[in-house]
């Protein structure tokens, strides 16, 4: 957190509304994603008691499983999503075309699936659900159908690839929002995505701090109050002791109807919500670089697909030594490039850079391309651009920074500086004598430590080494669907 | 009589059973871990074990984290192992600084062709990692891995694969590898963690081939600076200062020579003369953390120290000599403390006056160290602040004196009872509530040290 | 004696607000406020916060689903099944305990459900564990329901031991039951250190039981056992950790939790919970009285609070009231050192002089001001 957060968060806390902390928005909304919105029950965590879902407001579908604690009953009403959700899910894969990338060719899918909750609480229940039903038997005397089996491997594959910073296949509408938004609410306050909303975007007349708390008694799921499986346990009750212990769906069916009532208010609230505030930040701009970053989300659901396909798509429960320095690797330069990308994108973005000394903005003063410079042999030609700064300025000479008119370009370097209590004269040097862009003279400039040149790829031996090579088989790779006790 | 002759025969018998140990293992798969704490020598070891294997004549690799660390290593195992060459494989944008290329048996290989051939080839664990990975070297017959408690499993999995044989050294009280990206805590626990050391993992993957040797002196730390340093290191690993008590001294001008200086300053400077440590404490406030009145205070202590005319002696010279600015360090926990503390000593003209992060210094010496306490001013303490490595390093670079600036406030903190943790499976230790405890004992130690503002 | 006196000055002070004896949970939530004086007081008073604030606005719902609660019933009832047979299989095949090792008592059973009960049960453990750590032949291997007698902040308190202590003709083995599941080896952080600073309490309050019948504390492990379901189904698992820092940290917080004399002394004249109290009518003055008692005794607001304690929204509120920064989480009072309201931030931002420590922070807004005028000119 900066201090810009600090200023916002406190015009937010006067105003009684939330204020926007970014021009654009930094993930791609796509144009029909499928929201989802799902109800546990008490604590199973690895069921779903309602589903809803959709590709637009008005185009919504409910199932209710009755008593999730049975796996016949659970898994009827997961399939009635995954009969959807499989279809919408792999269509794009069959579009392809082939990009250049560098040297290399590469085919991936024309678009991507985006699949949309409220809260990060609800990709963790997905997460669970896929664990749950990715490993399920298509075959033997309780064979589950293999509809299930591929939605828990998408399902998988999505929960892991929301770790990437910067991913657009998952969209988690508290976190998407808390990063666009300052409201004076704490960061467990902005769990609530009706909180965070109303907070937002108050009803007339009212503060946020009060429409908040309100706001916050209203659960969007996927764990309900108390108060609501209170009133749902009768339920579940009289619709256990009637079907007897049958699960067939002509016996069961006509039966739900009491708690589909009890769920569906509580589907329809978190549907509007997610929907609403979907909406909202759709309606910014789209930041640049969602460009470059949901092609890669394009080039890992392309992978996914293709595994799905040739494998059907089974993986290890956890990640082998070598996946997972793979993957922490991957994921720290999604990071980097990341922060780095928002910023050059959304002048915001840059102000706590700016604020931390990490970027300087100016004026140019005096431009002298042919400067010149003893290199190691030779002399060379290093250009030098002097800036003037309203602000001192906290590097050192030496330091390493960018253009940001031209962030995946040279490096420069801080070659002067001159600090004076009100402002600062900063001269930088283009490191290398090729033509390269530069700012004029009478043009505002900015310079900042950070850039988008593609990250050092981390290449791995063909072989683990033997100290990281264990005897036994990592624990949960016998991937058997745990049955025991306590399914009524 | 400078050292304690039957502290520097036991490490020396230390060090000859890990190195023993490390050469009889040739051949098979094994990992011997020399484990020392801060100022043992390690360099010194590493190049006696490079010497030792060279004698032997295995072929041997030696990789550190970072570039400075390899170029330091370079210099010790090239003036100590004359007549071989010294192999030095560099990134594509890194050159060995003049002084140590200027070596005569050191070679620099810009060409894979160069490396794949040397006998005794330095590099970073990335950059040899690099190589392997393309097949641009081949196995060879020992591995040995300077600070291999920062080494992550990520790094050690670059380069394993290229001995059988490896030998570990390191330090366990410094900074352990951490990440950016929040999700790494995950695997806390898991044997698959690529944030576990590089000990960790083969100790905890091959318990059997594994052995450590505890390295029982340091050369660094004098017994002032060793008596604080057992804060960092388990009980079970115990260690002496090498040198007698009384060798180094350091000596300033009086204080009544100059007026209208704040007395606390001279006060600790007095104290961290004469008993090696100081303990300035600021009055309890809530601040931010590059607060200007903490940094003053280390910009005047920085500049009263010199105003004072430090000289110091010690076993390396033993003439008084004066103290250089270069060899005096300013450590903070946050770059932006750093930036203004860069700025305001270069401002009067301490532009020599080393300042950095803890975790840029790690495995660094100097004379005297200014801290900026990792508490300073905080009102809650989480991991960061707490880790217990950070204050590590922070403690034990100084050969003659450190002096710590914090507030009132950071004591009160750690004396309240530590914040609950999580906790993972697999996993026993936890780091917050373990620095929690090395912070309370290092306050303690400084109690006798301390000058109240 | 001074029990029962200290016991009275506790009910007098808790008057008619409502109880809440102070059981692992209540101190395992306390574990998680020690710096709220508040908090410590309710706990050594015994006053329920999640009842306390009924009849008002800012009552609070921490209402467990019931199929929460069902589940953990039926985990427990398959632990205990055929004689706790899942349970010793688990300490057989982990632990080593011997195939003869089957001895189990519960003393969930055959007691009242009173304080009485309580007392009654912690006597049969005291007992029960006697037997086990002289090395009784027919001592029980397995305790469920144990219950520990101590005093806390003065007062007589039980633990009960939500779970089982396990022995093996060599240590004992401190243990709880959690309904949430190991999958992949995995635990939910939160969840598990929460159990784990249970299992420590249990693990302290054993070892000075056993010192208390002249054994030897050392036999009560150090390591812990969690027993959970094992990925998706209810089969049980077992898990050990290594508890010793914990069990210190919770040392201390026993020695810390206040004796409610001092309370007393704190609190201006004739202020108690009693008159927070549903019963004492007015919510306005009940709340003003509750103000009044944290003005006394301190508050500590955090972004845990809202999770587990009964006062947040209160605490939450009076802060708003006050547009004090640390409503809005503690990264922003770290941000906003030494300004006293949300509006003076702002004022500061507009360059109003700062006083005093505000300075440093007043450049920081003012500059943060600066460039977000700035780059909202620039993209207009």
């Amino acid at each position: 957190m900066s201090h810009l957060d600090a200023l916002m968060t406190a015009e937010a806390v006067e105003s009684g509304r939330g204020q926007r902390t970014s021009l654009l928005c930094h993930r791609r909304l796509a144009r029909e994603p499928l929201v989802l919105v799902l109800w546990q029950l008490g604590a199973e965590p690895f069921s779903a008691a309602a589903i809803g879902w959709g590709t637009s407001e008005a185009d919504f579908h409910s199932a209710v499983a009755g008593d999730p604690r049975n796996r016949t009953l659970s898994f009827a009403a997961l399939l009635q999503l995954a009969q959807d959700f499989d279809v919408w899910f792999e269509a794009p894969s069959s579009r392809r075309e082939t990009i250049k990338r560098g040297k290399r060719d590469v085919e991936v899918a024309t678009t991507a699936p985006q699949v949309v909750v409220a809260n990060g609480a609800t990709l963790a229940l997905l997460g669970r659900l896929g664990r749950r039903l990715a490993y399920l038997p298509t075959d033997g005397d309780d064979p589950a159908d293999p509809a299930l089996v591929r939605l828990g491997r998408h399902l998988q594959f999505l929960h892991n690839h929301a770790h990437v910073p910067g991913q657009q296949l998952v969209v988690v509408m508290t976190e998407l929002m808390t990063g666009n938004w300052a409201t004076g609410q704490s960061n467990v306050e902005r769990q609530s995505l009706n909180a965070l909303d109303a907070y937002i975007d108050p009803p007339e007349g009212m503060r946020g701090f009060d429409a908040a708390v309100i706001a916050e008694e209203l659960s969007v799921g996927p764990l309900p109050r108390g108060e609501d499986d209170e009133k749902l346990e009768p339920l579940v009750q009289k619709f256990n002791d009637v079907r007897g212990g049958e699960t067939s769906p002509a016996i069961v069916g006509p039966l739900l109807g009491l708690i589909a009532v009890h769920y569906a208010p509580l589907l329809q609230r978190a549907w509007q919500v997610v929907w609403r505030c979907f909406r909202r930040e759709a309606a910014f701009e789209e930041a640049p670089s969602c460009e470059r970053r949901w092609f890669e989300d394009c080039r890992a659901y392309s992978s996914h697909m293709d595994w799905v396909e040739l494998t059907g798509g089974r993986r290890r429960t956890r990640k082998t030594a070598r996946q997972a320095v793979r993957f922490l690797h991957d994921l720290e330069s999604a990071q980097e490039r990341l922060v780095s990308e928002e910023a050059l994108d959304d002048p915001l973005r840059m102000i706590p850079y700016l604020l931390d000394g990490k970027a300087i903005r100016g004026t140019v003063l005096h431009v002298d391309r042919d400067h010149m410079e003893l290199a190691t042999k030779r002399n060379v030609r290093r250009p030098l651009v002097a800036i003037a700064c309203d602000e001192p300025c906290r590097m050192p000479v030496g330091k390493t920074l960018y253009w940001t008119g031209d962030p995946s370009g040279p490096e420069w370097r801080i070659h002067a500086v001159q600090n004076a209590s009100d402002g600062s004269t900063v001269t930088v040097k283009l490191m290398t004598s090729s033509p390269h862009p530069i700012p004029p003279p009478g043009e505002a400039a900015s310079f900042s430590i950070l850039n988008t040149k593609a990250p050092y790829w981390r290449l791995m031996p063909q072989e683990d080494p033997w100290t990281h090579r264990t005897e036994e088989e990592q624990p949960g790779s016998e991937h058997l669907e745990d049955r025991g006790g306590g399914t009524p | 009589m400078i050292y304690d002759e039957a502290a520097v025969a036991g490490a020396e018998e230390v060090a000859a059973a890990a190195l023993n140990d490390f050469l009889s293992r040739r051949g098979s798969y094994g990992a011997v871990v020399l484990s020392a704490v801060a100022g043992a020598g390690k360099s010194y070891f590493v190049s006696a074990a490079a010497h030792a294997a060279r004698r032997e004549g295995m072929r041997i690799v030696v990789c550190a984290p970072t570039n400075e660390q390899a170029f330091s290593l370079v210099r010790s195992i090239a003036l100590m192992n004359e007549r071989e060459t010294v192999t030095f494989y560099p990134a594509s944008k890194v050159s060995l600084p003049a002084d140590i290329a200027g070596i005569p048996n050191v070679r620099e290989a810009r060409e894979a062709v160069g490396a794949a051939h040397a006998n005794l080839l330095i590099g970073t664990f990335d950059k040899l990692g690099d190589a392997f990975a393309r097949g641009n070297l081949y196995p060879v017959d020992g591995l040995l891995a300077d600070e291999s408690y920062q080494a992550d499993s990520g790094r050690y999995f670059g380069v394993a694969g290229l001995a059988s044989t490896h030998l570990l050294v390191g330090d366990s009280g410094q900074i352990d590898p951490f990440s950016t990206v929040a999700m790494a805590d995950d695997w806390r626990g898991l044997e698959e963690n690529p944030l576990q050391t590089a000990v960790g993992v083969v100790a905890r993957n091959h318990p059997e081939l594994t052995s450590i040797h505890r390295f029982p002196i340091t050369r660094r730390l004098d017994d002032r600076a060793a008596a604080m340093a057992t804060a960092f290191y388990p009980a079970d690993h115990h260690f002496v200062p090498a040198l007698l008590p009384g060798v180094r001294e350091m000596r300033l001008d009086s204080s009544l020579s100059r007026s209208g200086v704040a007395t606390h300053l001279d006060e600790a400077l007095d104290l961290a003369a004469a008993g090696g440590w100081a303990h300035v404490e600021l009055p309890d406030a809530a601040v931010l953390s590059a607060d200007p009145e903490t940094l003053e205070t280390m910009v005047a202590l920085a500049a009263r120290l010199f105003e004072r005319r430090p000289t110091l002696r010690c076993e390396r010279l033993r003439e008084w000599h004066p103290l250089e600015r270069h060899r005096v360090a300013c450590v903070v926990a946050h770059n932006d403390q750093k930036d203004l503390l860069r700025l305001r000593l270069d401002e009067i003209g301490f532009a020599d006056v080393v300042v950095n992060t803890a975790n840029k210094l790690q495995g660094l010496e100097y004379e005297v160290v200014i801290c900026w306490h990792p508490l300073a001013g905080l009102t809650e303490a989480d991991e960061f602040h707490a880790d217990p490595g950070r204050l590590c390093v922070m403690l034990t670079r100084h050969r003659h004196a450190c002096i710590v600036v914090g507030r009132a406030g950071d004591r009160v903190l750690v004396e309240s009872i530590p914040p609950s943790t999580p906790a993972y499976l697999g996993d026993d230790h936890d780091p917050l509530a373990e620095g929690w405890r090395t912070h309370q004992q290092v306050f303690a130690t400084l109690a006798a040290h301390r000058v109240t503002v | 004696m001074q029990s029962t006196d200290l016991s009275e000055r506790a009910d007098d002070l808790r008057g008619r607000a409502p109880r809440r004896s102070p059981t692992v949970r209540a101190l395992a939530t306390i574990s998680r406020h020690t710096q709220c004086g508040v908090a410590s007081a309710g706990f050594a008073a015994g006053v329920d916060f999640g009842l306390l604030l009924r009849g008002t606005d800012l009552v609070m719902d921490f209402g467990q689903s019931p199929f929460a609660f069902s589940r953990g019933k039926t985990f427990e009832a398959i632990l205990a099944r055929d004689d706790y047979e899942a349970v010793f299989t688990l300490l057989r095949e982990q632990l080593g305990f011997a195939p003869s090792d089957t001895r189990a008592v519960n003393l969930r059973k055959g007691f009242r459900r009173n304080r009485v009960g309580m007392s009654d049960r912690a006597i049969a453990t005291q007992a029960l564990l006697s037997r086990m750590v002289r090395g009784d032949a027919m001592a029980p291997n397995l305790v469920d329901g144990a219950v520990f007698e101590t005093e806390v902040g003065g007062v007589v308190a039980h633990f009960e031991a939500d779970t089982l202590a396990a022995r093996s003709g060599g240590e004992l083995y401190p243990g709880e039951v959690k309904s949430f599941p190991v999958v992949d080896g995995r635990a939910d952080p939160e969840k598990l250190g929460a159990a784990l600073d249970q299992a420590s309490v249990y693990a302290l309050l054993a070892m000075r039981a056993v010192d208390a019948v002249g054994g030897d504390p050392h036999l009560i492990s150090t390591k812990v056992l969690l027993i959970t379901p094992r990925n998706v189904g209810l089969t049980p698992m077992l898990s050990t950790m290594q508890v010793s820092r914990r069990m210190e940290r919770i040392e201390e917080l026993f020695a810390r939790v206040p004796d409610v004399r001092e309370v007393g002394e704190m609190l201006p004249e004739g202020l108690t919970f009693d008159l927070v109290a549903e019963a004492a009518g007015n919510p306005d003055g009940r709340l003003e009285v509750l103000g009044s008692i944290a003005e006394a005794l301190g508050v500590s607001y955090g972004d845990s609070c809202l999770a587990d304690c009964g006062l947040a929204r209160f605490c939450r509120s009076r802060l708003h009231a006050a547009d004090d920064p640390a409503v809005c989480g503690r990264a922003m009072t770290r941000l906003l050192p030494c300004v006293a309201t949300m509006a003076r931030a702002l004022e500061l931002s507009h360059g109003a002089s700062p006083v005093g420590r505000e300075e440093a922070v007043a450049l920081q807004l003012s500059r943060a001001r600066k460039f977000y005028e700035g780059a909202l000119a620039e993209s207009a």
